[in-house]
C-alpha cells in the first residue's frame, strides 16, 4: 500500500501510466447499496431531512448524518479482463475506532467471484494504518473471476479511482440471484461493530450467502425507529426482504415501545407480502421481549420471522460473541448471518 | 481508595518483572528482543466488593496498525464475573478517558473478580486501581494451578487480527484451563532463534509453567531457512523447558496461496516427526497441530482476516484445538 498526502499526488510504487481511471460517478452501475454517488463521495439516502425534521437534537441529527456517508454495506462488484486492478482511495477519517480494526472501519475487503457459480472466495483486506486516510493499492485479479469490494464500514469515502490497465475493460460481474435487495435496518452492531473486517458485518455476510444484492440502512447510536424514516425506506428501495434491528438506540424503553410496532408497520404497508425478520436485542431483556411480542402478535398472518440473538449466542461463551457485551465479534456476526439465512433461504 | 498496581506488583499477572515500578506492568524481562517492553498478556486481577470500581492507565499513546484491534494497541479491555458467571465484559480506550469507570453495582453489594487485559502492542506505564473507601480488595489469584502457561511465539500469538486482548487464542486457552499465562510472543518473531528460547525459559525459572505454546512462523521464512533452524529451535524448547507439555502450532492455512506454504508444512511435519522420535524426547509430552489442519470444515472467509492472519473467529478456534490437545496430557488427569 502506498500512502498518500493528496489524492491527485502521482504514485512513487506503481506506474499509474499503464491505467485508466474510473471515479466513482463512472462506477455508479458497479457499487452497489447505496443511492447517491457522486465524485463529492457515497450517501445512503439522497434526503434524509424528512429524517432530520422530525424533531431529533443536535447530537443525534450530526450521526445520523455522518452515518448516512458512511459506506457499511456498499460494494463494488465487477468483472474485468485486466489482470490487475488499483485502488485509489480517500477516506474521511484518519483514525481508528474504539471497538473495531481500521480493517473494519476503514478497509476495503476484496473478494474473487466465481463467475458460474457467484460464490465469493477472501482474497485481501486493504485497510491503511494510523494515521492514513489517502492510499493506493494494487490488486491482482484471479483469471475468469469478478471482483468484489466491501467497501468500510464505518468511514466515508470521498474520493474513490480504479484504475484498470490500458486497452481492457470493465464489465458487469454476474447478476445476483434475486432482483430485488434485502434492506436492513440498524444501529452500530448492523452497521459492521465490532466485525473483524468489513465484510464481516452480518448484512454483507447474508449478502455472500444468499447471493443477493442488500441495502444496509444503519446508523451508528442513531437508529430510532422513526416513521419518518421507514417511509423513506419504503420510498427509496424496493425490496425482497427487511431485516429491523431496531432496538438498543431508542432513548428510553416508552419511546421504544410507541415507535417500533408502527415502524413494523408502516413498512409491512409497503411491504407487502415479503418476509420481514426482526433482530432481538442482545443482553437487553426488556426490548426483546417487546420484539418477541410484537412478533407473536403477526406472525400468524404476516410473513414475519424472529432472529433471537440471546438464544442464538446462548452455545457459545460470552467472551467470543461480544467484545463489550454488545457489539459482536466475526463469530456473532457470522451466528447471526448464519441464522438470517436460515430463515431466508426457506421463503424467497 | 487509590492502589497503584505499579507498587503492588502481586495485582499484575503475566508480567516477567520489570526492574523498576515503571516498567511492572510490562515484558520488560526479554530485555534482548523488539517490544519486550510491550504489556502484552499482562492482567491486573482483584477481588473487591466495592459499589464501583474507576481505573486510571497509562501509555504513551502510538498509531494503530489496521491490523490490530485499537484495544489491543491504545485500550484495555476487561472483565467482571462472580463465582459462577461472567457478569459483563466491556473496552476503553485510552486516548480520550483519565479516570475510567469499569463496573458499578447497582443493588446488593457482591464481591466480584475483575480481570483488566492491558494493551498487547504498547507499554502500559502505569495502572491506578480506585475503589469505594473501606471496600476489600484483594489480588485475584484463584487459578486453578499455580503452574502458569507460556505461549512463545509472533504477531499472532500477540492477538493480531483480535478486536481484543480476551478474544486471542492464548486468552482462550489460559481460561479453558482457568490458568496464569505469560505471553512473550514477539512481533516478526520467525527467526526460530535458541537464544528466544533460552531467554523465556530464564524469566520464568522461577515459576516453572505446566504448558508451553509455541507458534512456528513460517511465513515470512523461507524453506531453506526453516529446514536449518528449525530442529534446533525444538532441541532448545525441549531442553529448556524440561519437565513441561509442549504444543506447537504451525502458522495457520491461509487462503492466499502464501510463498511455499505446504513445502514448510511438510518439513515442519517432517523435524517435529524426527524430534519426537528422538530417542531422548520420545517420552516427552510434545504435540503438534498443523496450521493445514487447525480449521479444517470451515471457510477461510469465517476465520480470517487476511492471508495468515486470524480474526477472532479464527482465534477462538485455533484456542479450541490447542485445549483440547492439552486436555489429554495427564497433567491434567492428576
Amino acid at each position: 500500500m502506498e500512502y498518500l498526502n493528496d489524492f491527485t499526488q502521482p504514485l512513487k510504487t506503481i506506474d499509474e501510466s499503464g491505467y485508466s481511471f474510473f471515479g466513482s460517478a463512472d462506477l455508479t452501475k458497479y457499487i452497489y447499496g447505496a443511492s447517491l454517488i457522486d465524485e463529492n463521495g457515497i450517501k445512503k439516502f439522497s434526503d434524509l431531512e424528512p429524517v432530520l425534521a422530525d424533531g431529533k437534537d443536535e447530537q443525534a441529527k450530526n450521526l445520523l448524518i455522518a452515518a448516512n456517508t458512511q459506506t457499511s454495506g456498499v460494494r463494488l462488484r465487477f468483472s474485468t479482463d485486466s489482470p490487475s486492478v488499483l485502488i485509489k482511495a480517500q477516506l474521511k477519517r484518519k483514525y481508528a475506532h474504539q471497538k473495531m480494526l481500521l480493517c473494519c472501519s476503514s478497509g476495503f475487503d476484496v473478494y474473487y467471484g466465481d463467475k458460474t457459480t457467484g460464490e465469493l472466495t477472501h482474497c485481501t483486506i486493504i485497510a491503511p494504518d494510523e494515521p492514513n486516510n489517502v492510499f493506493a493499492h494494487k490488486i491482482a485479479v484471479k483469471k475468469d473471476s469478478f471482483l468484489e469490494i466491501y467497501f468500510p464500514n464505518y468511514n466515508s469515502v470521498d474520493k474513490l479511482s480504479i484504475g484498470i490497465e490500458k486497452g481492457k475493460t470493465i464489465s458487469e460481474a454476474p447478476s445476483y440471484k434475486y432482483k430485488q435487495p434485502i434492506i436492513f435496518y440498524g444501529n452500530s452492531i448492523t452497521q459492521g461493530a465490532s466485525a473483524s473486517r468489513s465484510g464481516n458485518a452480518f448484512a454483507n455476510i447474508v449478502e455472500r450467502q444468499m447471493k443477493c444484492d442488500i441495502i444496509n440502512y444503519s446508523f451508528s447510536a442513531s437508529c430510532k425507529g422513526e416513521l419518518s424514516m421507514a417511509r423513506l425506506i419504503c420510498d427509496s428501495s424496493d425490496a425482497c426482504a427487511v431485516v429491523i434491528d431496531y432496538s438498543r438506540n431508542a432513548s428510553n424503553y416508552q419511546e421504544f415501545v410507541s415507535r417500533y410496532e408502527p415502524f413494523y408497520l408502516e413498512l409491512r404497508k409497503h411491504y407487502k407480502n415479503i418476509p420481514i425478520v426482526l433482530v432481538t436485542a442482545f443482553r437487553w431483556q426488556s426490548l426483546s421481549e417487546h420484539i418477541k411480542a410484537i412478533h407473536e402478535k403477526y406472525k400468524r398472518e404476516h410473513n414475519l420471522y424472529l432472529v433471537d440473538v440471546d438464544k442464538l449466542f446462548n452455545e457459545i461463551p460470552p467472551t467470543l460473541t461480544s467484545i463489550d457485551s454488545i457489539h459482536f465479534t466475526d463469530i456473532g456476526m457470522f451466528a447471526v448471518a448464519d441464522e438470517i439465512c436460515s430463515v431466508l433461504s426457506q421463503k424467497l | 481508595m487509590i492502589i497503584n498496581v505499579n507498587e503492588h506488583p502481586e495485582y499484575i499477572f503475566g508480567a516477567v518483572g520489570g526492574k523498576t515500578k515503571e516498567s511492572a506492568l510490562t515484558r520488560s524481562g526479554l530485555e534482548n528482543f523488539p517490544n519486550s517492553s510491550y504489556s502484552t498478556g499482562v492482567r491486573v486481577r482483584f477481588t473487591t466488593n466495592s459499589k464501583e470500581v474507576y481505573v486510571k492507565a497509562k501509555a504513551e499513546i502510538i498509531p494503530t496498525p489496521s491490523l490490530f484491534g485499537h484495544l489491543l494497541v491504545n485500550g484495555i479491555s476487561f472483565s467482571i464475573s462472580n463465582d459462577q458467571t461472567l457478569i459483563k465484559i466491556d473496552c476503553a480506550t485510552l486516548r480520550n478517558s483519565d479516570k475510567i469507570l469499569i463496573y458499578k453495582q447497582n443493588a446488593i453489594t457482591d464481591v466480584l473478580h475483575y480481570e483488566i487485559y492491558c494493551p498487547a502492542i504498547n507499554t502500559l506505564n502505569s495502572m491506578e486501581i480506585i475503589v469505594d473507601d473501606g471496600a476489600e480488595i484483594k489480588p485475584d489469584n484463584g487459578f486453578a494451578s499455580s503452574a502458569p502457561i507460556v505461549f512463545l511465539g509472533s504477531s499472532n500469538t500477540m492477538g493480531r487480527g483480535c478486536t481484543a486482548a480476551n478474544t486471542s487464542f492464548t486468552d482462550i486457552v489460559a481460561k479453558h484451563f482457568n490458568s496464569d499465562y505469560y505471553n512473550f510472543s514477539i512481533y516478526s518473531n520467525s527467526f526460530l532463534e535458541t537464544r528466544y528460547i533460552e531467554e523465556c525459559a530464564s524469566v520464568v525459572k522461577n515459576n516453572t509453567p505446566w504448558l508451553i505454546v509455541s507458534e512456528i512462523c513460517t511465513h515470512s521464512t523461507t524453506p531453506q531457512y526453516l529446514t536449518e533452524k528449525l530442529d534446533s529451535y525444538l532441541k532448545s524448547l525441549a531442553d529448556k523447558f524440561p519437565d513441561n507439555c509442549i504444543i506447537l502450532y504451525s502458522q495457520p492455512y491461509t487462503g492466499g496461496a502464501p510463498d511455499r506454504y505446504d513445502e514448510k508444512m511438510k518439513i515442519c511435519e517432517d523435524v517435529i516427526s524426527g524430534i519426537k522420535s528422538d530417542e531422548k524426547l520420545k517420552n516427552r509430552k510434545i504435540c503438534y497441530i498443523s496450521g493445514k489442519n487447525v480449521f479444517d470444515g470451515i471457510s477461510f472467509d469465517r476465520i480470517s482476516v487476511s492471508s495468515y492472519i486470524m480474526n477472532d473467529y479464527g482465534n477462538a478456534e485455533l484456542g479450541r484445538k490447542i485445549y483440547s490437545v492439552a486436555e489429554g496430557f495427564s497433567y491434567l488427569q492428576k
